[in-house]
């Protein structure tokens, strides 16, 4: 990211995240409204998440973000994130079914 | 500010942060109570007159962050905005500055506006942007760049009238 512009607006995004000044959060909230799903998983996320796999596959090196082949370490399922909007790998940790999104961290239940 | 009162007003938000950038929940736990024991330990070293205690604890919680990536060796590089840079981040780094930030967001268009959420605050890249909202990828990278120019002649007039003097 080159432009100094840019760099300005990552860091006052940045800061955003821990002051959550009300007026910027009012307009963030706006947008994840427009174009979120919600928490609560749907039947299509559920049926897409009960196609996943959690075994690595063969041949070259992953990039992050892959929906077709999950990180190689640890417990991935397939699942629609319903904060990123797109088919991501969610890793089981802790109890009670929980999974968290590899792009963006969102936590669903599975 | 007692320490009491400064965890409870900002727990959630520097939780919140950490959060954000730690993949695992009990790390982010960890890290959390680091954070608050150093603003314990340190309260004598706060001085009023060089910011507010908002961002000395933002300092705090980003180097803890920083810590953290560098103490478990990960290999992904730090994100840009994430380097330290206390100077730099106690001018910018202030509650008006994220209000012009709001003010600026709220000259662009609604899709413009949204772009420029999705991918500086969501990091999601403008691919994602596109499958995300059904914009084709030419009209988010229009937007984007409309957005950003609009966005700097913003913050130009603004230099011109006092704010942000020492980043253009």
């Amino acid at each position: 990211m080159s432009d100094q512009t840019e760099r300005k607006i990552k860091r006052l995004f940045d800061y955003q995240r821990f002051e959550q000044e009300p007026g910027l959060q009012k307009l963030i909230d706006d947008t994840k409204e427009r174009y979120s799903g919600g928490r609560i998983l749907s039947d299509d996320i559920l049926e897409f998440a009960a196609g996943g796999v959690n075994r690595p596959q063969d041949g070259g090196e992953r990039q992050k973000g892959d929906p077709n082949r999950p990180p190689e370490k640890g417990d991935w399922t397939k699942a629609m994130c319903p904060e990123c909007g797109c088919p991501r790998w969610f890793e089981r940790r802790g109890h009670g079914g929980r999974a968290f999104c590899e792009m963006c961290n969102f936590e669903i239940f599975i | 500010m007692e320490i009491e009162e400064i965890y409870r007003n900002y727990h959630d938000k520097v939780y919140s942060y950490i959060r954000s950038r730690v993949n695992s929940a009990e790390d982010a736990e960890d890290i959390c109570s680091n954070v608050f024991l150093k603003i314990q330990t340190r309260s004598e070293e706060y001085e009023k007159d060089k910011g507010a205690v908002s961002t000395w604890i933002y300092a705090i919680t980003k180097n803890a962050v920083i810590d953290y990536y560098r103490v478990h060796r990960i290999s992904e590089e730090l994100p840009e905005e994430i380097v330290s840079d206390d100077e730099l981040d106690r001018d910018l780094l202030q509650k008006e500055t994220l209000q012009e930030l709001s003010e600026a967001l709220g000259h662009l268009s609604e899709e413009e506006r949204d772009v420029i959420i999705l991918h500086y605050y969501d990091n999601l890249s403008l691919r994602d942007i596109e499958k995300k909202t059904g914009m084709s990828y030419g009209q988010v990278k229009l937007r984007h760049n409309s957005a950003l120019k609009e966005m700097k002649k913003f913050f130009l007039k603004k230099s011109a009238s006092g704010r942000f003097s020492s980043y253009q």
